[in-house]
């Protein structure tokens, strides 16, 4: 029976690590063809945005690339931690606080991005920023808090191995 | 911490090794040395009693307490 719920835990983890490995090919790629998007908006002239606007629309698609590259990163360092039958490190703990931060860096980045692809006034008029703050800001912030929360179980779970592992 | 740990006491006392310790009560040397050395958090009453067995004595003989003057 134990060893079932083992090999259980053991096929969800591999399961999971499948998709965040894919992930990790589409986040690559996505960085990639953000660059090469982003140059190409700064590159061509004509339409309505100004080249500032076009400047920080590449920008922002640029860097939520980045952000997103860095939490998959950290995400699979953990997968492969829990492979190893080691989850409660400190370096794990740290990644997790790392992935929570990121959340909350993506907020500023995210929003900026859809009011300058918006645009100003046809966003405020159309009620668009409204919907952007539950979007892009509370739901953001949330995933980013309830991260935060699961890095302090990790700090206790941590703690508990400590504690184990100096129980002779 | 208070609790004082005479392992060594009790080694030397019973004329033993800590490796021929660790295989007498199936524990490893790396633990027995954290034990021995006093940086343990808890011991088992189940090490305590295979310790106790293997060196013939009573827990009171590994263990003693010492009031710390910073406590």
């Amino acid at each position: 029976m134990k060893g079932n719920k083992k090999e259980n835990q053991s096929s969800y983890v591999r399961v999971f690590s499948l998709m965040v490995d894919t992930i990790w090919i589409f986040v690559i790629v996505g960085l990639v063809l953000s660059l090469i998007m982003g140059l190409v908006i700064i590159a061509k002239s004509g339409g309505d945005k100004s080249i500032m606007s076009r400047i920080g629309i590449s920008l922002s698609g640029f860097l939520n690339s980045v952000v997103f590259v860095l939490i998959i990163f950290n995400l699979r360092k953990i997968l492969r931690s829990i492979k190893a039958r080691s989850p409660f490190e400190a370096a794990n703990v740290q990644r997790i606080k790392k992935i929570a931060y990121a959340c909350f860096v993506l907020i500023p980045i995210d929003i900026l991005g859809k009011i300058l692809i918006q645009g100003f006034d046809t966003g405020f008029s159309s009620g668009y920023f409204i919907d952007l703050i539950w979007d892009g800001l509370f739901k953001l912030l949330l995933i980013g808090l309830g991260i935060l929360v699961i890095a302090k179980v990790f700090e206790s779970g941590l703690e508990l191995q400590k504690e184990k592992n100096l129980t002779i | 911490m208070s609790i004082q740990i005479n392992l060594d006491l009790m080694l030397v006392k019973r004329k033993m090794t800590l490796t021929e310790l660790s295989e007498k009560v199936r524990i490893t040397v790396q633990n027995l040395s954290i034990l021995k050395q006093g940086h343990a958090r808890a011991i088992r009453f189940s090490t305590l009693d295979a310790i106790c067995k293997a060196l013939d004595c009573q827990p009171g003989d590994i263990l003693s307490y010492q009031q710390n003057p910073e406590d």
